[in-house]
């Protein structure tokens, strides 16, 4: 549902941009696409001026790429510590579903460097996590959460890191996704989000339906908490890194 | 200005929020429903061989429930022998439960047992029930006959599709299971460190749940072995409740139990305690009944 709120946006931001802007001489836009840490994307951008870009888009990954991080060591029998142990995978991902509005700001007009402030909305998840394989009991038992049960399903338990629903941005970067010169244009962007103070989510099941919940801190054994606590405040801050390319179309 | 608004428009969808309603279920009446009724044997708490002195089994009570199902409740002998030379009797409750169906000339069918005939068509506060098992002769008991009065989604047959069992002690853990088998679970928390107490007979899976407006729990297993309780009070959402057999174990012979629904799920849930290695851990089994169709 959200994915198609996304892509519904996309149009009606593609649709509104032409006509918000045709008024100015100045104009010209162009439309993009994106590959970086905030996925796949996809861009609409406009120049306010000599020293102002201004860009819209929506970058996705769906828990994409995901990699291995580590290793667990859990008991066959989740209740029963001293039983066979069985190394499980933990694995990460990037998670994003996320709209921006982002102004390029140039201190210098004939010099393709800039300045990016501006915001992501959406799915406030922007990481994935989950574990696998793991022994078939923990398809039955877990961890209690209220009302809620966290237990894996065909084996899996997946997590996810949410921040803010808006998340400012700061970065910088060189190029132009407007280019007054060329056709075709590229840029290249380095800065993070701040996503405020992350918590964890994961599927949770009551007696009728599975849904996702926050995780109390209280919840998560000490052994695991301190080990997150040591990137808890690294983890506010999530890193951009971006390549775009950019086709002017008007 | 007006540019910065229209780029902003689709920011503003993204983050709106989505809210549905949903519309509370409508279940529909149980079979029987305004025809619940107990009849209690006028010498229940009759000494047996004073005046039944050829009998080895007297009814105590028989309940009709509007969900369908029959409750039976008799005293049966159980011979004891009492040292050399001396034999004493002993009586135990035993109850049999299953379903029932209402057939013409006042006669109910009752499954795995035969048949129980009103001697009149009208429910009277005095009643004569001619009971006819398959296996044995028939007889005829007077009663006192109660109706249920009150009407509540909660009184019908439930079959139970999930079991939840929770643990609250150093660690909350919980499990989830498919059916109430009481074997499975209590083999998984064996298995799992969680309890080490004792074992049930084999077959000890729920196959049917009833609960009544004659303030009667029923729970019927696949075995044939039957658990019942009265409900001492009830409120919206908040059930007292007495099991009759004083070995039900795990703190729940009696206390309260919360009654929630999800649409077309009944949540029911019970609390009580479990000890394993000497330390009492509160533990809640939760189950998520829907309606038996029968």
């Amino acid at each position: 549902m959200k994915r198609t709120k996304f892509i519904l946006a996309a149009g009606i931001l593609l649709a509104a941009l032409p006509s918000a802007l045709r008024a100015q001489d100045y104009f010209t836009l162009s439309a993009g696409i994106s590959l970086g840490t905030d996925g796949v994307g996809a861009e609409v951008a406009t120049q306010l001026g000599p020293h102002i870009q201004l860009r819209a888009g929506y970058g996705f990954a769906p828990n994409w790429p995901s990699f291995q991080v580590s290793e667990l060591v859990v008991p066959i029998h989740p209740g029963a510590a001293g039983s066979k142990t069985q190394r499980v995978p933990l694995n990460i991902g990037l998670k994003q579903n996320h709209g921006h509005l982002i102004a390029n700001i140039y201190p210098a007009p004939a010099v393709d460097f800039f300045f990016a402030v501006g915001a992501f909305a959406g799915n406030p998840a922007y990481m994935a996590a989950s574990v696998t394989g793991l022994p078939d009991d923990y398809n039955t038992a877990g961890i209690s959460v209220g009302d809620h049960l966290v237990k894996a399903h065909d084996g899996a338990i997946k997590g996810e890191l949410r921040g803010w629903a808006v998340q400012p941005y700061i970065g910088l970067g060189y190029g132009r996704p407007v280019s007054n010169n060329y056709m075709m244009s590229f840029a290249v962007e380095l800065g993070f989000r701040y996503v405020g103070n992350p918590t964890l989510w994961t599927v949770g099941d009551t007696m009728t339906a599975s849904e996702w919940i926050a995780i109390p801190k209280d919840t998560i054994p000490d052994e695991y908490m301190s080990k997150y606590d040591n990137f808890a405040t690294l983890l506010s801050f999530y890193p951009m890194l971006s390549v775009r390319v950019y086709f002017n179309i008007l | 200005m007006k540019k910065i608004i229209t780029l902003l428009l689709p920011l503003l969808l993204l983050v709106s929020c989505e809210k549905t309603s949903k519309k509370p279920h409508v279940f529909p009446a149980p079979p029987y429903v305004g025809q619940a009724v107990r009849y209690t044997n006028v010498y229940a708490n009759a000494d047996i061989d004073t005046d039944y002195s050829q009998q080895s089994e007297i009814v105590q009570f028989v309940s009709f429930t509007e969900g369908g199902t029959y409750l039976l409740c008799r005293k049966v002998e159980e011979p004891l022998t009492g040292g050399p030379g001396k034999v004493s009797k002993k009586y135990v409750k035993t109850y049999t439960a299953g379903t029932y169906t209402i057939v013409a000339d006042n006669t109910y069918r009752l499954e795995g047992y035969g048949t129980v005939k009103k001697a009149s068509t009208k429910v009277q506060a005095d009643e004569e029930l001619t009971f006819t098992p398959t296996a044995g002769q028939p007889f005829t008991i007077p009663c006192t006959v109660q109706n249920a009065t009150v009407l509540d989604d909660l009184y019908r047959q439930w079959d139970v599709k999930s079991t939840r069992v929770k643990l609250d002690g150093d660690m909350k853990v919980a499990a989830d299971f498919a059916g109430c088998d009481i074997n499975e679970i209590c083999a998984f928390l064996k298995e799992n460190g969680l309890y080490d107490g004792e074992d049930f007979p084999a077959g000890q899976k729920v196959s049917l749940v009833d609960i009544s407006g004659l303030n009667e729990i029923t729970i019927l297993y696949e075995n044939g072995n039957v658990d019942h309780a009265k409900i001492t009070s009830h409120n919206l959402s908040v059930i007292g409740y007495q099991w009759s057999a004083p070995g039900m174990g795990f703190g729940f012979e009696n206390g309260e139990a919360t009654v929630a629904y999800d649409a077309d799920t009944c949540i029911f849930n019970i609390m009580g305690n479990v000890t394993h290695n000497g330390k009492t851990t509160e533990v809640s089994l939760t189950w998520a009944l829907k309606e038996k169709k029968l």
